[in-house]
């Protein structure tokens, strides 16, 4: 089972295993890079984001509750970074409302050029559409679509209740139903349409 | 301002968290309420969307740029406490360096050093020797500035200087002059003979 091989692996690194570490950022570094660069929408920034939560993944590796699943705990130190991350882009007037640049490599089953294309232009609808909201609202939408997450486990991950979860994601979706119904997201509209 | 059409019960519906009685009056709700239908129908666009986005893949190297950086953290960490150490051993050092002087000072402790038997007396001779050297280093200079005084204010004693050293350097030059012819004549002689 895959909690008892990452708590195999935890103990093998907190007895100076290096290899074991590697095994683990060999296991998550998908999940872990997907989120960043969901939260941040730079594939530089996401990459920064991701090695620096794993960094501190191996620094506070002894402060692990082997009672909790590693990956939620690592998913956590990650979102939690970027949402610093974001709060600290926010004060110097780094504004997240301009468009971001969608990340190339994309999860696809070797798609043609068109689908590609296609795919490229929806994960960049995707990103603007994440690009408004709030950082602790994008994790909680990241958490709940793309790791399929329960509340409570958003709750633990994002250090929170699981009601401030229900209402993160409830105040999200409407943000974003309303972002749909303003319309000012002509080209996005098109593309989710087509989708 | 109007009231938002889409609600908390549409949220939980998405993910599937609303109980069956409430789901009931939701869909009812839906079925009377066209603004609240419409918004159901964008937050189901939002929802798929969202559920069909493809996951961002890291560079190839990015496994081993992160084992990268956790090595250079270990070696960090493994010398951490000795340049902590080093760095407080420069820092006490620095520290008692200017602090002993001025203790040794202030609380006139050289005093007592020299009332000690063998350091007294080393100490002593080494400060009637420093005098001494110094007596001597101020009357030397004070003589060379003297004659050179005298020397610039009379011209006739310079022109003497001046001449005894034309003199003696070519004394010096004749001198070795001969030498040199000396050693060429007894070197060709030895390889004649």
């Amino acid at each position: 089972m895959a909690v008892d091989n990452d708590r195999e692996l935890v103990s093998r690194v907190l007895e100076g295993d290096h290899e074991a570490f590697a095994a683990l950022v060999e296991q998550y570094q998908q999940q872990v890079f997907n989120l960043t660069y969901r939260m941040l929408g730079d594939a530089g920034e996401a990459e920064d984001a991701a090695q620096e939560a794993f960094l501190r993944a191996y620094q506070h590796i002894d402060r692990y509750d082997p009672e909790r699943p590693f990956k939620t705990w690592l998913l956590s130190i990650a979102s939690n970074y970027c949402i610093d991350r974001l709060r600290k882009r926010r004060l110097t007037w780094l504004s997240i409302d301009e468009p971001l640049p969608p990340h190339p490599a994309l999860t696809s089953k070797a798609p043609g050029p068109e689908d590609a294309a296609l795919l490229f232009e929806r994960d960049g609808a995707v990103q603007e559409l994440l690009g408004d909201l709030a950082a602790d609202y994008r994790a909680a939408v990241i958490l709940r679509y793309w790791y399929d997450m329960s509340y409570v486990e958003i709750a633990e991950a994002l250090d929170t209740t699981e009601s401030a979860i229900k209402s993160r994601l409830f105040r999200a979706r409407q943000m974003l139903a309303q972002k749909l119904e303003a319309g000012h997201r002509a080209g996005l509209v098109v593309v989710m349409e087509s989708a | 301002m109007a009231r938002d059409p889409f609600d908390l019960e549409m949220s939980l519906l998405l993910d599937g968290l609303l109980d069956e009685e409430s789901e009931a009056q939701l869909r009812r709700r839906l079925l009377e309420d066209e603004e609240a239908a419409n918004a159901w129908g964008r937050a189901r666009q939002v929802d798929a969307v969202l559920r069909a986005a493809p996951a961002a893949l890291p560079p190839v190297d990015f496994s081993a740029k992160v084992m990268a950086q956790v090595e250079r953290y270990e070696v960090r960490r493994r010398w951490r406490p000795w340049v902590i150490g080093l760095m407080s051993a420069l820092s006490l050092g620095v520290g008692l360096s200017v602090l002993l002087p001025v203790l040794f000072f202030v609380l006139g402790l050289q005093y007592y050093l020299f009332e000690l038997p063998v350091i007294g007396a080393a100490l002593r001779f080494a400060v009637e020797f420093i005098a001494t050297a110094g007596w001597l280093l101020e009357t030397g200079m004070r003589a060379l500035g003297s004659w050179l005084m005298f020397l610039s204010q009379e011209p006739g004693a310079l022109a003497l200087v001046i001449s005894a050293l034309v003199l003696a350097s070519t004394w010096i030059g004749l001198r070795e002059g001969q030498r040199a012819i000396r050693m060429a004549v007894t070197e060709a002689a030895a390889s004649h003979g």
